[in-house]
């Protein structure tokens, strides 16, 4: 089941911006290694799913991975070949909004090397530059 | 016990936002020095020095302001937003022979017997606090758990600390535990489930229905 919200007080949203930096949720909390966004922008239920799938796939049954991000934002489109107006379109997909320095999975019980190649294969389902970081110890 | 490692320091007269910018781009690092009943003082340290402690998790450093070597605690690392530069850092003047609280990080070392038979390694305490003179704080606590198999764990009153110092955590805490193997999660069959897309419910639609059923 793709990622969605169950409960929302509006089925449609306006587009908003994604500026400025990650102040929160920009450093690794739960795992060892993480996979940190290096561009603001918005990340589909999709291709988070994608990535999972690319995690587990290639780790199967071992480590364990945390999904640090929520498709919260709904995404309207109208249909092809229809002319401007009467309306805004029905909702497409859910994204998350990420901002530049979101950790946006996390890694654990596997070597580094194992997670940078696990997080590599993650990073290529992502619409925006990524990279590899490390848990801080203070 | 940890070495001590040296930081050169030098006192900063201008503070705010534009002055340490120029302070960051010349390769430094804004800080502040307090405690002990001395005025607080605005300096500034190498930013390749504080990396380099840092990375050596040392707690304690001797810092050198002009003449005069202090001994100092790292009481707190700020960040920028991607976690890469360091921002800027908070001293705390100690005495060496004085008693302090701080968490400091457990690390495994070697590979669990059990994850070698497919089970899964978690780390569930990533820090202990523990209490001790502020000269005795180790860097980290290190682990063993190469003989640790599937469905055993290490508690944090089984952890090798240091003499002098004091563990704060509860002893019967979990720190280290190997889990069973999981089941094979069949990722295609997720990702085709997926694929379909639902709507989620409506805070407040139901209220409106019922609202328009009332009035016709």
């Amino acid at each position: 089941m793709a990622l969605m919200p169950k409960r929302v007080k509006f089925r449609k949203t306006q587009r908003g911006k994604c500026a400025g930096k990650a102040m929160r949720g920009n450093a690794v909390s739960f795992g060892d290694y993480g996979l940190q966004t290096l561009e603001s922008g918005w990340i589909s239920a999709r291709q988070i799913e994608a990535g999972r799938v690319a995690v587990t796939h290639f780790l199967g049954r071992e480590g364990k991975l945390w999904v640090r991000i929520f498709p919260h934002k709904s995404v309207t489109k109208k249909p092809l070949e229809t002319r401007m107006g009467k309306g805004k379109g029905e909702p497409e997909m859910y994204v998350a909004v990420v901002k530049e320095g979101t950790v946006l999975y996390e890694l654990a019980g596997v070597p580094e090397d194992v997670a940078k190649e696990t997080l590599a294969r993650c990073a290529h389902k992502m619409p925006l530059r990524m990279r590899f970081v490390k848990r801080r110890h203070f | 016990m940890a070495k001590r490692p040296l930081i050169e320091a030098t006192k900063r007269e201008q503070k705010g936002s534009h002055s340490v910018a120029r302070l960051r781009k010349e390769g430094a690092v804004p800080a502040i020095i307090y405690g002990s009943g001395a005025p607080v003082e605005m300096i500034s340290v190498s930013h390749e020095r504080m990396r380099e402690i840092i990375e050596a998790r040392s707690r304690t450093v001797d810092l050198k302001l002009g003449s005069k070597s202090q001994s100092a605690i790292v009481k707190d690392v700020q960040y920028d937003h991607l976690g890469s530069d360091v921002f800027h850092v908070d001293f705390e003047r100690i005495e060496l022979s004085e008693t302090v609280r701080v968490e400091v990080s457990i690390e495994t070392h070697g590979v669990a017997k059990g994850t070698r038979l497919g089970g899964v390694l978690e780390v569930v305490h990533k820090h202990v606090s523990v209490e001790c003179k502020a000269g005795d704080i180790p860097n980290e606590v290190v682990v063993e758990i190469a003989d640790l198999d599937i469905d055993q764990f290490v508690t944090i009153g089984q952890l090798q600390i240091p003499e002098g110092v004091k563990v704060l955590d509860d002893p019967a805490a979990i720190c280290v535990v190997v889990h069973p193997p999981r089941k094979e999660v069949d990722v295609t069959a997720e990702a085709e489930a997926g694929a379909e897309l639902a709507e989620p419910e409506v805070i407040g639609a139901k209220k409106e229905e019922e609202e328009s059923g009332e009035e016709s």
